[in-house]
């Protein structure tokens, strides 16, 4: 059975086919055979074969047939040679040869031959010989699976029926069998009309026939009605015996119709009570066998247990799991084992599935667990036992046995309300372990649900809608009810606030559904009547049924029909699983006086109703527990929807309290971070704290100050506008309404001063397809009292298409009413088609007035009087390279007015005021500290290989490498700015490059896909890995250089063994559900990275995998040198540092560009510091303990392109990095070192000088 | 029905593939390879579904044997089908492996063609399949032969044929009894069960006609229900009582039996008698199950304790718990350890035992044990500290093999008549022995 399919092969089994000898033609076609076995095509060989048809020998004969059968197909004019030899042997004195030809005949489906089959079929369902009839009959189930109208047209049909009354019983049951399949072909003609004769000559083959006939046998008579309760009795009886049967598939098979025709039978009677009693044995013996024979009964017995507990309910003992059981069985007898659970084997039973949660199959154990909770719902009398034992289960920590007891736990308390909540508070314990939705959801539910008697409910549900946009839908529904229950039956302070935030991002920020209609209910339901609120939301709910996992009843019934088929296997209806044409539906039989259209029901009379109980279903248990249902008016569109909604909106915010505005925001330096990308190349730091007079700081809102400076940071950063010019800043226009929202209108618009009057500018777009006119507006009223001082001015109409703007001078002499954030604006807009309402910010910096001038004395009293709690101190970078001259005058235009300058410490003071236009004072300090360039460029030289994708030094530095752009790694000696070698190989670009510890192996990955395995002295590729299904991002040698790592886009690390001469990959990490964008060598870890914004950590030696999520796409990741922490650059301009062992965020560094590509970063050798490039091109340099950024270098002053790769020196303190085609080496200076604990004492000795007041900043 | 028959070796590759139903592609081969065989995750099923294709497989060795249908088939029966096609196979050709199968490749195809017809099984007998189809090849046969063979095929005595001759007619009665045992630490017993099997070998000549008694209780309390009702009709003495009361202390309750398809089944269900002709050579007569009143040849009692995390104190007592004068052969115990094991110290009274590493566990074998003796293993075990995973304790399982019958089963008699060749019931050599064997024997440690 092996070679490859030569030619020659073929040639030469040619040639033995025609061979005189019969024992080399006899060998031939056994090669053909085998050949054919394997898949290989050998039809070539068929006229060859055919030859050797002619032959006494059966055996011979017998293989030319198989290959007959499977080529005829494909060469149907040949197989048409080989009819005559059918005739003929169909005529062979030898029995056995007769029925080899008629069976192999059927066999081969060409149209052509079937013609020629008929005859010699008519001969053999008549023949003398019972092998020759059995095997013509299947035959006949044959030709009507190919021409079912030669079949009809024959007469087949009929002679098949007559079979049934044949005097062999295997003639019998195979002519069952042919029937079965052919009506079941065709059930719209009446083809196997099974009758009470009929059934009696069946019953009598049954006790004579093979095992397989009893099967066929006892599956046609499950489809007999049985014409009344007599009949069905006695057919019963007779085929009882069947139950003692070996053959499991004849057990049942009997099983299948006696609980078909149990339906048909008085249940009072004595014969049902006998009948149950001699089911169960023969069931159970059933789990003697064979364990895929077990899982097929246990699977049926489920089902019988669902239809008729009775049956097994005093079995319970053999469905205890054995230790060998395959878990198949396991999980299955598990299951039939909670079925048979009642009060009087649940001591049992629970002691069983403890010992179970206790196992290893994850799966299996949960299971138990749930099971445990399910005796719980089901006997009453062990519910406590059951709890107490969930509890212990809950206290191994093992997480999913917590999960699926949380999840378990719920249904109790659903159960049996105000029973067992004591242990909550042990579950809440566990709150930070559960990782799943359920079980999430499940907690969400009890915290919810007994917010009352949590005194921490609060806190806990606003730990979970802190991460609510990342939940499962499930959870997201679960907790947006919770926090509503909460609110009702606690309503202080902060649930209201968790409601108002709950319900503004489930309705405004959710694209569900579901969830979005939950939450304008709820949001109804409080603001217009908060007592029917409680009504509804916390009504009773209804107990849960005990059974919660039936399969639906009509279901079930089906399946009933199906005993012992795959149907019943699966648990589903046949035609799920199987081609139309065999998916005839079952149904079991009716009592008759019971009305039905179905055909197979007749007689009438007789009283009782058949469907002795009715199980209440509750499949969504664990769902959508408390799921209401309020069809109320809610209005069908969904412009009307917003529309209430946005006034219901409205109304919140008016009516929510002001928070106490938070001055010390945290948020300052994040706000002001999103300019960042702005296109600076500034090395200068810039400190700035911020005073503000203490009896008019409540007016004043947290967002001020980052909006004073961030508007700052662009009047000064902005490129176009030079500060000469004398304009004052304004901010680009940004979109207030949506056309979509807006019907077609949509308004850009924007804020500036000018001449000391605030303008607000929009542009009118119309997208509709109509003109809009009579144009509208009006303003709310407002923190600042603005108020518009003539009326909108839009040229109408505004025609399809056509933009507009349109200019509005507003004053601040209108009411004033706080609202939140005190910047906000609210604008009504009103149009021809409707009114539409929108929020904007208004920039704080138009709201400075000229005036704000102050006196030297007064400022210096003001701030002394100011508490250190209104003080602000925030951190500018951005600032551009101005002198403080310009820088000074750049802010009087923005009327930033400075009071005075001096120096301290050669650090530039400028002390400034700004005023409101309603009356506060706001005093800066701004603190310039001269730039310390702490990095020095020691050298810089062109690599000639097109951009460089990335640089790394070798083992110990005095090599490194790059791979660009052009395909091509390069060894450099850095030193010396010199080439030693270009190593080809790759076909596209070479993403990186690695190096092995002897430096005679390099290993790299590209853009193609490919991995190389490269000799560094011969620049001979000795491997080439290609399995990638995407390009390789990152690749790395182990400690030994025996093992390749490589990460791909194709979201896999796939692990080489370059000693293997295989070029499969040892192992394929395929955790990532997205890129992997890099990897990082601890000890004994791999550590990735990935686009699905996880890190995996996989320990080697143990083989597990820990994973973390951060939320942020992540570029690159490196391992600190002591191995405690790593780093991992995100494409959300911040490089985050964890702990490695527990995962906690140690230190966040922001203040660089890295949005787009893949920025690496290095820490230094001692984890002093941090490195990274930056999408500006600039190097920077943080501290890793505070997190302060050192130093940031441009590569050059004009070229502000990415700076991508980055690899540290292994000793010294050097730095390669590489932007576009240049490679540098920068040296860390001296200096640094020692300026470093200086800038820290100024900071720390001014604080003590001037202890609330006193605010620095650093420039160049 | 049965769409297709493969035989696959560990590797995936095909051995034998007999495909009988037009909807059964050359792609489902593949199919269950990729899906199943070479499948990341191990299937947790023994039945598959793939592209509405269903796959019912079994694995012997390193061989997958895989069924495959598209409709709705009676899945028992394929199951039940494959386990009586490995049997076949190994009556032909001994243990089912890779080389075995490719060297009987045409001999498993005329198997096949010949066993299963369009997808429905036929006539499975090894007897009667060996009778024409052979290793050598297709046995010549003559006309009488023929006719013979396929009237055996096909014949309501299908297992038997005709004219067989003995020189000295004799049988062998095996009763073999498995007993299963599941027993708590504290020594209760979850659940325990025997299977029995009664396996007969019958040298007869001609068409012999058996009967044979067994002493279950419905058949036992049948027999003198009918003798207290003939005595009653005589005299009126109140020794029906005392006659039950006897029986019932020899009778044995038999859940449930099965039997080979030569016993006559509406028989056994009408008298409880159980009459049949038996095939020639070794078959299984029947097989029963019981679960009361099960005298439990040996007990365990372990003992565990663990003295911190890095070492464990064993210590099992086995008893055994029958007549002195039997003796209990093959004994074994295996108590399994951590796998965190790094030395064990063992002492035992009797037998050896040996600390299998490479199993986990301890091995403890005594050759023979009289009945009500006792022997005891200690052992100490010293563990590498292992914080990882918490070790779940197997249970201790055991095996052994005893000269009775666990369950009380006894064979009253084994009558045999034959009509034609007129040979008597006292002619006929009869051997009967009772093996009690273990099943699966486990106390949790």
């Amino acid at each position: 059975m092996d070679g490859e399919g030569k030619k020659g092969e073929i040639y030469e089994l040619k040639a033995e086919l025609n061979s005189d000898k019969r024992d080399r033609r006899k060998e031939a076609v056994k090669k053909v055979i085998a050949s054919m076995t394997v898949g290989k095509d050998v039809s070539q060989l068929f006229p060859d074969v055919i030859n050797c048809m002619q032959t006494d020998n059966l055996e011979l004969k017998k293989l030319v047939y198989l290959y007959l059968m499977n080529y005829a197909k494909t060469q149907p004019e040949m197989a048409i040679l080989a009819v005559n030899t059918f005739a003929k042997d169909c005529n062979d004195p030898n029995p056995l040869i007769r029925a080899l030809a008629v069976r192999t005949m059927g066999c081969i489906r060409v149209d052509k031959i079937t013609e020629h089959l008929c005859e010699p079929l008519r001969k053999c369902l008549k023949d003398e010989d019972p092998y020759v009839r059995k095997t013509a009959a299947v035959c006949v189930a044959k030709l009507y699976d190919i021409n079912q109208q030669l079949v009809d047209d024959q007469g087949f049909l009929d002679m098949l029926r007559d079979l049934l009354s044949d005097s062999n019983p295997m003639v019998v049951a195979n002519a069952v069998a042919a029937l079965s399949e052919i009506s079941e072909q065709s059930p719209q003609i009446k083809i196997f009309d099974l009758n009470g004769p009929t059934v009696n000559k069946l019953l009598t083959a049954l006790n004579e026939c093979t095992e397989w006939g009893q099967v066929f046998i006892l599956d046609a008579i499950a489809n007999y009605s049985p014409r009344d309760d007599k009949d069905a009795q006695s057919i019963c009886e007779r085929i009882t015996p069947r139950l003692a049967h070996a053959n499991s598939a004849v057990v049942l098979s009997a099983v299948k119709v006696l609980m078909k025709f149990l339906e048909l039978i008085d249940q009072n009677s004595e014969f049902v009570e006998n009948l149950y009693r001699k089911l169960a044995p023969p069931l159970v013996t059933l789990l003697s066998t064979e364990p895929e024979i077990q899982y097929v009964a246990l699977r049926n017995i489920n089902l019988i247990v669902q239809k008729r507990s009775d049956i097994l309910k005093n079995e319970m003992k053999v469905f205890f799991v054995k230790y060998n059981d395959p878990i198949y069985v396991k999980l299955e007898k598990l299951d039939i084992m909670i079925r048979l659970t009642n009060a009087t084997n649940i001591a049992q039973v629970l002691a069983e599935l403890k010992e179970y949660a206790t196992e290893v199959d994850v799966d299996f154990v949960r299971k138990a667990v749930r099971a445990i909770g399910r005796c719980a719902i089901k006997v009453e009398q062990a519910a406590e036992r059951c709890v107490s034992t969930l509890i212990d289960l809950i206290q191994t920590k093992v997480n999913y046995v917590v999960q699926e007891a949380i999840i378990v736990i719920k249904d109790i308390f659903r159960k049996y309300p105000n029973k067992y909540e004591s242990i909550i508070a042990t579950l809440c314990e566990n709150l930070d372990s559960l990782d799943e939705p359920e079980a999430r959801a499940s907690m969400i539910w009890i915290v919810g649900e007994y917010a009352e008697r949590i005194d921490n409910a609060d806190e806990l549900l606003e730990g979970f809608l802190d991460g609510f946009k990342d939940e499962n839908n499930q959870v997201q529904l679960q907790l947006l009810t919770a926090i509503v229950k909460l609110f009702l039956k606690k309503p202080t302070e902060t649930p209201q606030e968790l409601v108002t935030r709950v319900l503004t991002v489930v309705t405004q920020e959710t694209d569900n559904p579901d969830l979005r209609d939950r939450g304008y209910i709820y949001w109804r339901l409080l603001s217009t009547d908060p007592k029917a609120a409680k009504e509804v939301i916390l009504a009773e709910k209804p107990l849960i049924s005990e059974e919660t996992d039936l399969l639906e009843p009509t279901l079930l019934d089906e399946l009933i029909c199906h005993i012992g088929t795959l149907a019943s296997v699966y648990h589903k209806p046949p035609n799920t699983f199987v081609e139309g044409r065999f998916a005839t539906k079952k149904n079991l039989p009716l009592r008759s006086g019971v009305n039905n259209n179905d055909s197979d029901n007749m007689g009438n009379g007789v009283q009782s109703p058949n469907y002795q109980q009715q199980v209440v279903i509750n499949n969504n248990v664990g769902s959508l527990i408390d799921d209401f249902d309020i069809l109320g008016p809610m209005p069908n569109t969904s412009s009307q929807g917003i529309d209430i909604f946005s006034q219901t909106q409205q109304q919140q915010q008016q009516r929510a309290p002001s928070a106490i505005p938070n001055l010390l925001d945290d948020e300052l330096s994040s706000i002001l971070g999103i300019d960042s990308n702005m296109g600076n190349n500034s090395t200068s730091n810039m400190n700035t704290n911020t005073s503000i007079p203490p009896n008019r700081a409540n007016t004043s809102g947290g967002n001020l100050l980052d909006d004073l400076f961030g508007d700052l940071n662009l009047s000064s950063g902005a490129p176009g506008i030079s500060f000469s010019n004398n304009n004052t800043f304004a901010m680009p226009k940004e979109v207030w309404l949506s056309a979509p929202k807006g019907k077609g209108l949509e308004v850009t618009g924007t804020f500036a001063r000018r001449n000391n009057q605030i303008f607000m500018e929009m542009d009118f777009t119309n997208k509709a397809l109509q003109a809009m006119n009579d144009f509208a507006l009006q303003i709310n009223r407002n923190s600042f009292g603005l108020t518009p001082t003539q009326p909108l001015h839009v040229p109408s109409p505004l025609f399809p298409n056509q933009t507009v703007s349109a200019q509005l001078v507003l004053n601040n002499t209108g009411p004033i009413t706080k609202i939140d954030p005190l910047t906000n604006l609210q604008v009504a807009i009103k149009n021809n088609l409707d009114v539409f309402y929108l929020n904007c910010i208004v920039p704080i910096h138009v709201y400075f007035v000229n005036d704000g001038e102050m006196d030297k004395m007064t400022f210096v009293q003001t701030w002394h009087d100011i508490p250190e709690s209104n003080e602000v101190r925030h951190q500018l970078q951005n600032a551009y390279d101005l002198s403080i001259d310009d820088l000074q005058n750049k802010l009087r235009l923005n009327n930033i007015h400075t009071i005075t300058r001096t120096t301290i410490e050669q650090k530039e003071m400028l002390y400034q005021t700004i005023k409101l236009t309603n009356g506060i004072f706001i005093l800066i300090e701004l603190k310039i500290t001269p730039g310390n360039r702490t990095i020095a460029l020691e050298r810089k030289f062109p690599a000639a290989q097109g951009a460089i994708r990335c640089v790394r030094y070798n083992i110990d530095g005095t090599y490194c490498l790059t791979s660009g752009s052009d395909r091509t790694i390069k060894l450099w000696r850095p030193d010396s700015s010199l080439a030693i070698k270009t190593y080809t190989g790759h076909s596209q670009e070479v993403l990186d490059v690695h190096s092995s510890f002897d430096n005679s192996r390099l290993c790299s990955g590209g853009v193609d896909k490919r991995v190389l395995y490269i000799d560094v002295m011969s620049g001979k590729i000795m491997k080439k890995y290609q399995a990638h299904a995407g390009r390789v991002q990152a690749v790395r040698f182990n400690e030994e250089a025996s093992i390749i790592y490589s990460a791909s886009i194709d979201g896999t690390v796939k692990i080489w063994d370059v000693k293997s001469r295989d070029y499969d990959p040892i192992q394929v990490l395929d955790d990532a559900k997205d890129s992997v964008t890099s990897i990082s060598l601890g000890n004994n870890e791999l550590l990735t990275t990935s686009l699905d914004q996880r890190v995996r950590i996989y320990d080697i030696r143990y083989g597990k995998l820990y994973e973390d999520y951060i939320g942020h796409n992540l570029t690159y990741i490196n391992i600190s040198h002591d191995q405690q922490c790593f780093l991992v650059g995100t494409l959300s301009s911040q490089m985050m540092l964890f702990d490695k062992i527990n995962g906690k965020l140690l230190q966040t560094f922001v203040d660089y560009t890295n949005n787009t590509y893949m920025i690496e970063n290095a820490l230094s050798n001692d984890d002093q510091f941090i490195y990274s490039g930056s999408e500006d091109g600039r190097l920077i340099c943080w501290n890793l303990l505070t997190a302060e950024q050192i130093c940031a270098v441009e590569h050059e002053v004009d070229n502000r392109k990415s700076v991508n790769t980055l690899s540290h020196h292994p000793k010294d303190e050097k730095l390669l990095t590489a932007q576009e085609g240049n490679i540098y080496i920068w040296r860390k200076t001296d200096e640094i070192i020692e300026e470093k604990p200086e800038i820290k004492k100024s900071f720390i000795t001014e604080k003590k000088i001037n202890p609330p007041k006193f605010v620095s900043g650093g420039f160049e | 029905m049965i769409g297709g028959v493969f035989i696959y070796n560990h590797k995936g590759e095909v051995l034998i593939s007999r495909v009988y139903r037009d909807d059964i592609g050359r792609n489902a081969v593949d199919a269950f390879r990729v899906n199943v065989i070479h499948a990341r995750q191990q299937s947790r099923f023994p039945v598959v579904n793939i592209a509405r294709t269903s796959f019912f497989y079994t694995k012997r060795s390193n061989i997958w044997l895989c069924a495959v249908a598209k409709q709705n088939i009676n899945a028992a029966m394929v199951f039940e089908f494959l386990t009586k096609m490995i049997d076949i196979m190994q009556s032909y050709f001994g243990k089912i492996s890779e080389e075995n199968v490719k060297n009987n490749f045409v001999l498993i195809y005329e198997l096949l063609d010949e066993i299963l017809d369009f997808g429905y099984p036929q006539n499975s007998d090894t007897g009667v399949l060996k009778s024409f189809i052979t290793q050598q090849g297709v046995r010549p046969v003559t006309r009488e032969e023929q006719t013979v063979i396929t009237s055996a095929v096909t014949g309501q005595i299908g297992w038997r044929r005709e004219g067989i001759k003995y020189r000295r007619n004799e049988l062998f009665l095996d009763v073999i009894e498995s007993v299963n045992l599941l027993m708590s630490q504290q020594g209760q017993v979850l659940s325990t069960h025997v299977a029995g099997r009664v396996v007969m070998k019958s040298y007869l000549s001609g068409m012999p006609e058996c009967k044979f008694g067994i002493n279950d209780k419905i058949t036992v309390e049948n027999r003198t229900k009918n003798q207290t009702d003939t005595s009653t009709n005589g005299s009126t003495n109140p020794s029906s009582t005392t006659a039950t009361t006897t029986t019932t202390k020899t009778a044995i309750a038999i859940d449930d039996c099965q039997f080979h398809q030569c016993v006559k089944l509406s028989k056994f269900e009408s008298e409880h008698a159980i009459s049949f002709i038996p095939p020639d050579g070794e078959f299984e007569l029947m097989r029963y199950r019981t679960t009361k009143d099960i005298s439990l040849p040996f007990r365990v009692i372990p003992l565990v304790r663990e003295i911190g995390r890095t070492k464990m104190e064993v210590k099992v007592v086995v008893k055994s718990n029958f007549k002195p004068t039997l003796i209990g052969q093959k004994i074994e115990i295996r108590i399994p350890i951590p796998p965190n094991t790094c030395d064990v110290q063992l002492l035992c009274m009797k037998g050896k035992a040996k600390h299998k590493s490479s199993d986990n566990a301890i091995v403890w074998k005594m050759k023979r044990m009289g009945g009500m003796k006792e022997s005891q293993l200690s052992a100490e075990i010293e563990l590498t500290p292992n914080d990882k995973k918490k070790w779940n304790r197997p249970p201790i399982s055991m095996s052994f093999e005893v000269p009775f019958a666990p369950s009380g089963f006894k064979v009253r008699y084994l009558k045999v008549f034959e009509h034609k060749l007129n040979y008597s019931d006292s002619e006929t050599i009869k051997w009967v022995r009772y093996i009690g064997k273990s099943g699966l024997y486990e106390t949790r440690s």
